[in-house]
């Protein structure tokens, strides 16, 4: 101790006091981020746990009981037994997937110019998407439905599909990313007398390939996750996407709450999957977001 | 060459006739955006016309609309459920957007802390805000629910008051709000990304003149944040005016009637799908969104007038 006082470098002694404290602080934010775990992950392990228990488990009672004493699947029999659920997920994972693969080849299309060459109009159509941000999307929704109609897509998949065929947002984040392509790879391929589509599909997409996964990944789970517009366009039950047909879990078991959460269950196992498999584009897709 | 074709482009002959260079490129520029463009106008831009035009007619989805004026518009101002809902939405989200902001800047400071197993914190913060709102809220009508709920046991075992959360219209909006705060994760990601961008050398600096960790926050970190904050308003505010499936799935999907003890949970959008889709008032509806889309527009305009005073666009890249 002594010694250390004994080392003329005044700073010492400050900066040990500086490090007891940080180690302070440190431990302060680790609670806080176990805690916000623990709260975050706990509704779902709830559900989760609630959706196995048997009919001798207590779902309700002070302290709460968390572990089922008598494990059984049957609530998820009691969904699949209501509810044509195969019918819902197929219908979700056709939507989902002609969503993101329009979103992908409509938004990457569209973004290669707007980054790419140099033509009068190009600043007017960019402040027109940038326009199209501010709108909500109700404002569309009765012209939507009367063309669904008289088009005769009303009631299937198309109806939720073409309204969202290009979302701005993407369009952005891919001219974000096309605008990172050297200009010299796409003059050299014109010199070598490559056209525009070919330097767009061999040489640009190639190298904006981690913003064309994460473009694929935000459609595919915003796609899936929506609720308003098909519980509109979707009325017949054999025709819902998951979570609009799952929303009939509401009226069908309200009083049996085990299998409602069976049916949540359901309907996060899915993303949960997705989420674990990508991951890492999932986070680099958001840190992009901020630039763009 | 492509440079020296380029300028010539640019002259003054050219706004007459356009060089070989930018027709070309006007031309393929067209080709690739054509399909965007096309979507656009035939479900963007006709159907927001055709909203404004049904806003002044008479309709019920079915025979041909009919034109009434403005009749739809001053119905509206007489509508006390118009002025209610608007009344809640604007509460949820004058509560929900800044709430949602601090939320999401202690997550992303929390996040930032030189921690090895930060990412899976990250993973698990993040993962609700990709679930389906309609899954989180079933979870949250029962978390809440005022006899068995988990929420309230919790509050009484710390001797707090036990509120009727989903029946006392005093504490619905808060319960939606609630609800949000497990979107907050995804921000928390990209505010991380905008601490992670802060040049360490300021701090470095700071500590250097005695700044404490509060100093350092409110002169380093809250400045250089500002515009992913102004960023976080915009994109908020927007889904704030929007909140619909949260309030639907507490008020039971509609099963029971009503929206909520006295409408409280009757948000804007779930009043306009109500007139347009249960009651057939599609002119009336389309008047709602009308001035929904006004009410974003000046909302939005005004959040960047006011950020003028404070955003800090220093630190910017070109």
């Amino acid at each position: 101790m002594e010694k250390a006082e004994a080392i003329p470098a005044r700073g010492v002694p400050r900066f040990r006091a500086l490090s007891t404290r940080r180690l302070a602080t440190a431990s302060v934010w680790y609670a806080l981020l176990i805690l916000i775990a623990l709260v975050t992950v706990f509704p779902f392990a709830w559900i989760l746990l609630t959706s196995i228990k048997g009919p001798t488990d207590l779902l309700f009672s002070t302290p709460p009981q968390l572990l089922p004493h008598d494990p059984t699947f049957e609530n998820y029999g009691h969904v699949l037994d209501a509810l044509p659920i195969p019918k819902f997920f197929v219908n979700s994972i056709a939507a989902s997937s002609a969503t993101t693969i329009f979103n992908v080849l409509v938004a990457s299309m569209a973004a290669y110019p707007l980054a790419k060459l140099r033509f009068r109009g190009r600043e007017a159509i960019f402040y027109l998407l940038l326009a199209t941000l501010i709108v909500p999307a109700q404002l569309t929704y009765i012209p939507s439905y009367l063309l669904a109609r008289t088009f005769n897509y009303y009631d299937s998949l198309p109806a939720i599909i073409l309204p969202s065929l290009a979302s701005a947002f993407n369009i952005f984040l891919m001219r974000q990313a096309f605008r990172g392509v050297p200009n010299e790879l796409i003059d050299a391929a014109r010199v070598d007398g490559a056209r525009e589509w070919r330097i767009w599909l061999q040489i640009a997409m190639p190298l904006v390939r981690p913003t064309l996964a994460t473009v694929a990944i935000f459609t595919f789970v915003t796609s899936w996750n929506d609720f308003l517009w098909p519980s509109l366009m979707l009325p017949t039950p054999d025709n819902k996407t998951l979570p609009v047909g799952l929303a009939a879990l509401l009226s069908f078991f309200s009083s049996d709450f085990r299998s409602v959460a069976a049916g949540v269950t359901m309907t996060v196992v899915p993303i949960l999957i997705f989420f674990v498999v990508l991951q890492r584009q999932f986070v680099r897709g958001l840190g992009g977001a901020l630039k763009g | 060459m492509t440079a020296a074709a380029a300028s010539v482009g640019r002259s003054r002959r050219s706004r007459f006739k356009l060089g070989a260079i930018e027709r070309r490129n006007l031309r393929w520029g067209l080709l690739f955006i054509s399909p965007w463009l096309f979507g656009f106008l035939a479900l963007g831009v006709f159907p927001i016309l055709y909203t404004f035009f049904l806003s002044l007619t008479r309709y019920s989805g079915f025979r041909e609309p009919v034109l009434i004026g403005t009749a739809n518009y001053s119905r509206l101002v007489a509508d006390p459920d118009f002025w209610k809902a608007s009344y809640n939405t604007l509460y949820y989200t004058a509560l929900a957007v800044p709430v949602g902001v601090v939320v999401a800047m202690l997550l992303a400071l929390a996040m930032n802390q030189k921690i090895r197993e930060v990412s899976i914190y990250r993973a698990i913060f993040y993962l609700p805000s990709i679930l389906p709102v309609f899954a989180i809220s079933f979870v949250f009508v029962v978390l809440l629910n005022p006899g068995y709920g988990l929420v309230n046991w919790l509050l009484q075992a710390v001797g707090l008051p036990s509120p009727n959360w989903l029946g006392d219209p005093a504490y619905t909006k808060l319960a939606l709000v609630m609800i949000a705060q497990l979107g907050a994760g995804q921000w928390a990601l990209v505010f991380l990304a905008g601490l992670r961008g802060i040049p360490i050398e300021l701090y470095e600096s700071a500590e250097i003149d005695g700044a404490g960790a509060f100093r350092k926050f409110r002169s380093i970190t809250l400045p250089l944040m500002t515009p992913v904050i102004l960023y976080d308003l915009i994109i908020g505010l927007s889904f704030g005016l929007q909140v619909f499936t949260s309030a639907y799935i507490l008020t039971g999907g509609g099963t029971r009637g009503g929206a909520g003890p006295d409408n409280s949970l009757l948000t804007y959008v779930y009043y306009l799908y109500q007139q347009a889709f249960q009651f057939g008032q599609m002119g009336y509806a389309a008047a709602l969104s009308v001035v929904m889309f006004i009410v974003s527009i000046v909302l939005a305009g005004a959040v960047f007038r006011w950020a003028r005073g404070w955003v800090f666009y220093g630190s910017e890249e070109a």
